[in-house]
C-alpha cells in the first residue's frame, strides 16, 4: 500500500481530498497535516511516497516545507505535488527547480481527478 | 645676470595674470561647480546611504583639489598662498582615487569593506598626510618660475597610488563579475569605463605635467570629470541609480550650461561674446525643457510601475482567496454530483451541503468586498444622501463588539470595552452599512492578530466635536518599513501573510475611504511590532436638530 501525506493548513479541504481518496484511490493510504511547522517532522515519521503540499499556508509556506526537504537529503525520494490555489504566475520555474514532481491547481480539476492523477504517478 | 626680485615678482605677477586665463576658469571652475552640484545633490537626496556619501566626498574632493590649483595659477605671486595649496594637492589627489575605488566596490557589491581592507586603503594615504608639511613633498618654491618645486618621488608615489587604485577597480570589475548580480553587467560596465576615465585623465594628465614641469597640460585632465559626471547621469537617469531620478537629466543639462557659460571667461571679441551668449541662453532654455519633459515621462513611467504593481498583488492575493472556496465548492458539487456521498450518512452530507453553503458566502465576502472598494476608489467618494442618517455610536460599536465576543473568547482574549458617559447619546450623520463594515474589519482584525490570552480594548471618547474609538490589541504589531502602505489597496503586511494567509489586503483600504467620506474622518494608528496595535478612527459628532 502506497501512502500519501497532504499537507495544507485548511480542515475543510484535508476533510474534502481524504474522503475522496478513500473513495477512489482505496489503495493509498491518506495521511493529513494541519500545522505547515510539523510538515518535516510527519514526514521523517510516516515516510510518504507521494506529498501534496499546499503553497500558501500560515507561518510556513510551501515553499518552506519543499526548502527544508531538499536540505535534507533523505527525503529525495519522495515525490512532490505542489498542489495550490496560487495564480502560479511566477513560481513555476522556482518549483521546477526544487524538483516537484507536478504543479496542480485545485480549481482545475475535482477530488476525483486527482485521485486519479496520483495513482497514475503512483503506478497504480 | 643679476637677479632682480622685485622684476622677478612683477614677471611671475603679469604671467600668471594672462597666461593661463585663457584655459584656467573654463577647466577649474565649471568643473569644480558641476562637481559640488553632483556631490550636493546625492548627499541632499540620501544622506543614508554609503554609496551616496562616497560620491559627495569624491565630488567634493575633485572640487577642492580644483580649487587649490585655481589658487596656485591665480596667486603665483604670492609665495606662501601658493606653497599652501600646492602642498594639498598630494592629499586631494590620494584621497579622490582611493574614494573612486572604495566608491566602486559599494556600488558592485552593495556593502561596505571589511575592515582589513579600509586600513590598506588608509595606510598609503596616511604616509601622504605624514609628509604634506615636510620638505619631501615640497623641497622648496622657485622664485624664478613662481612655482613649488616638487619631489619627484613623493609625486611619484602618490600617482602611483592612483595608478593602483585604476587596476582595483578594473580587477573588480572582472574579479567580481560573478559576484554582483545585484547590478545589471551594463551598469558595472558604465560605471567602471566612466571612473577609469575620469582617473586615466585626472592622474595620468596631472603627472605628466609634473614630470614635465609643464602645468598647463593638467587642465585638460580635469575634463575627465564631466566624463565622470556625464556616465554618472546616464546612470542615474536610465538605471535609477543612487535613487535619484531627476538629478541626472538636470545636472546634465545644467553642467553644459556651466561650461557653456564659462567660455565667456576668455573669448575676446564682441562677436564670440555675442554668439556664447545666444548660444547659453537658447541651450538654457531647450535644458529648462528637456528637464520638463524628463520630468512628465518620469511621472508617467511611475504611475504605470505602481499600478503594474497593484495589478500583481491583485493576481497574487485575490486569485488565492477566490480560488479557494471556488475550489472547495466545486470539489464538494463534484463529489455530490459523482455519487461518492450516496452511502454516507446523512449527517455528512448535510455537513458537505453547508460547506458549499459557507464557502459560497465567504465568496460572495470577498466579491462584494472587491466591489466596495471599487466603489470607493473613486477620488470624490461620497455616501449616497438618501442612505445617510443620524446613527448612535455607542450602540452600533457596541453592537459589534458583541457579535465578536464568541471569537475573543475562542482565543481567551481580555475582551473589554468602555464607553465614556458624555458620548452614550451621541450620534454621527452616516450611511450605516458602511460604517458598520470600518468597526466590523478594525475589531475584527485586532482580534485575528492577537495572540491567545492577549487583550483587546474599545474605547469611545469625545474630544471637541469629534468621538474618538481607541481599538487597541496586544497582537503581532505592524512593521515599521510597512507601516506606510498599511492602507494601500490589496497590500498585507509580511507578519500579517505569515500569520493568517488568508486575506484580501482590502479591508483597511475600504475602513479608511469610509472614514475619510465623514467630515473631518480620519483613521491613524499606532504599532508596535511583537507588542500590539492601536487603531484610531475619528468621527465628527452629529449636530443636534
Amino acid at each position: 500500500m502506497k501512502k500519501l501525506l497532504y499537507i495544507d493548513d485548511d480542515q475543510e479541504q484535508l476533510d474534502l481530498y481524504k474522503m475522496s481518496y478513500a473513495i477512489n484511490s482505496p489503495q493509498i493510504e491518506f495521511f493529513i497535516e494541519r500545522d505547515p511547522a510539523q510538515a518535516i517532522a510527519r514526514i521523517k515519521e510516516i515516510k510518504p511516497d507521494i506529498i501534496l503540499l499546499d503553497l500558501v499556508m500560515t507561518e510556513i509556506s510551501g515553499f518552506d516545507v519543499l526548502f527544508a526537504m531538499r536540505k535534507d537529503g533523505n527525503m529525495g525520494n519522495i515525490k512532490v505535488v505542489a498542489f495550490t490555489n496560487s495564480a502560479l504566475t511566477n513560481v513555476t520555474g522556482e518549483l521546477n527547480k526544487l524538483g516537484v514532481t507536478e504543479i496542480w491547481e485545485k480549481i482545475k480539476g475535482t477530488p476525483k481527478e486527482f485521485a486519479i492523477r496520483t495513482n497514475k504517478i503512483l503506478g497504480l | 645676470m643679476i637677479f632682480d626680485l622685485v622684476k622677478n615678482i612683477e614677471i611671475c605677477f603679469t604671467y600668471r595674470s594672462e597666461a593661463p586665463l585663457t584655459l584656467i576658469y573654463y577647466s577649474h571652475i565649471s568643473t569644480a561647480i558641476v562637481a559640488i552640484i553632483i556631490g550636493l545633490f546625492v548627499f541632499i537626496k540620501n544622506r543614508h546611504s554609503l554609496l551616496n556619501k562616497l560620491l559627495s566626498i569624491l565630488s567634493f574632493s575633485f572640487a577642492l583639489w580644483s580649487m587649490l590649483d585655481f589658487i596656485i595659477w591665480n596667486w603665483g605671486y604670492n609665495s606662501i598662498l601658493t606653497m599652501v595649496a600646492w602642498s594639498l594637492l598630494p592629499i586631494t589627489t590620494g584621497i579622490i582615487a582611493v574614494v573612486s575605488f572604495y566608491f566602486f566596490y559599494v556600488f558592485l557589491f552593495k556593502k561596505d569593506l571589511s575592515f582589513i581592507w579600509k586600513g590598506l586603503l588608509i595606510i598609503p594615504l596616511l604616509l601622504i598626510i605624514f609628509l604634506t608639511p615636510t620638505i619631501y613633498n615640497l623641497p622648496h618654491f622657485d622664485l624664478i618660475n613662481c612655482e613649488a618645486t616638487e619631489n619627484i618621488y613623493f609625486t611619484t608615489y602618490y600617482y602611483a597610488i592612483g595608478g593602483l587604485m585604476m587596476l582595483g577597480i578594473l580587477l573588480l570589475l572582472v574579479f567580481g563579475w560573478k559576484k554582483s548580480d545585484n547590478v545589471s553587467k551594463i551598469e558595472r560596465v558604465l560605471m567602471a569605463t566612466g571612473l577609469e576615465l575620469f582617473l586615466f585623465l585626472f592622474l595620468s594628465l596631472g603627472f605628466i605635467s609634473s614630470y614635465l614641469d609643464n602645468y598647463s597640460i593638467e587642465f585638460y585632465g580635469l575634463f575627465g570629470v564631466v566624463i565622470f559626471m556625464a556616465f554618472l547621469s546616464y546612470l542615474i537617469v536610465r538605471y535609477k541609480a543612487f535613487n535619484i531620478k531627476l538629478v541626472g537629466t538636470q545636472a546634465l543639462v545644467w553642467t553644459s550650461v556651466i561650461l557653456l557659460g564659462s567660455q565667456l571667461s576668455f573669448v575676446k571679441t564682441d562677436i564670440n561674446k555675442t554668439l556664447t551668449i545666444i548660444t547659453l541662453v537658447f541651450f538654457s532654455i531647450v535644458g529648462w525643457l528637456i528637464i520638463r519633459s524628463v520630468k512628465k515621462e518620469i511621472r508617467q513611467k511611475e504611475e504605470i510601475e505602481h499600478l503594474l504593481k497593484i495589478k500583481s498583488e491583485f493576481i497574487d492575493i485575490v486569485s488565492h482567496q477566490l480560488r479557494t472556496p471556488v475550489s472547495v465548492i466545486k470539489g464538494m458539487a463534484s463529489m455530490l454530483k459523482e455519487g461518492d456521498l450516496d452511502n454516507a450518512p446523512k449527517e455528512q452530507k448535510d455537513q458537505f451541503v453547508a460547506g458549499i453553503y459557507e464557502k459560497s458566502e465567504k465568496l460572495a465576502d470577498i466579491l462584494n468586498d472587491i466591489l466596495k472598494a471599487a466603489e470607493l476608489d473613486m477620488d470624490n467618494f461620497a455616501f449616497t444622501p438618501a442612505s445617510i442618517k443620524s446613527v448612535n455610536l455607542s450602540q452600533l460599536v457596541k453592537g459589534i463588539f458583541g457579535d465578536l465576543t464568541s471569537l475573543a473568547q475562542a482565543k481567551k482574549l481580555n475582551y473589554q470595552i468602555k464607553i465614556s458617559p458624555d458620548i452614550i447619546n451621541l450620534n454621527v450623520m452616516t450611511d450605516e452599512s458602511f460604517l458598520k463594515h470600518v468597526f466590523q474589519n478594525v475589531t475584527d482584525n485586532a482580534i485575528k492578530y492577537s495572540k491567545e490570552g492577549g487583550s483587546m480594548t474599545v474605547d469611545l471618547g469625545k474630544e471637541r466635536d469629534f468621538i474618538i474609538c481607541k481599538i487597541t490589541d496586544s497582537g503581532i504589531g505592524i512593521p515599521e518599513d510597512q507601516k506606510d502602505r498599511l492602507f494601500e489597496k490589496f497590500f498585507r503586511a509580511k507578519n500579517a501573510v505569515d500569520a493568517h494567509a488568508y486575506g484580501t489586503g482590502l479591508g483597511l483600504f475600504i475602513t479608511k475611504k469610509i472614514v475619510e467620506a465623514h467630515p473631518g474622518g480620519k483613521i491613524w494608528f499606532d504599532s508596535v511590532v511583537n507588542k500590539g496595535t492601536t487603531f484610531y478612527i475619528k468621527l465628527p459628532i452629529a449636530k443636534p436638530i
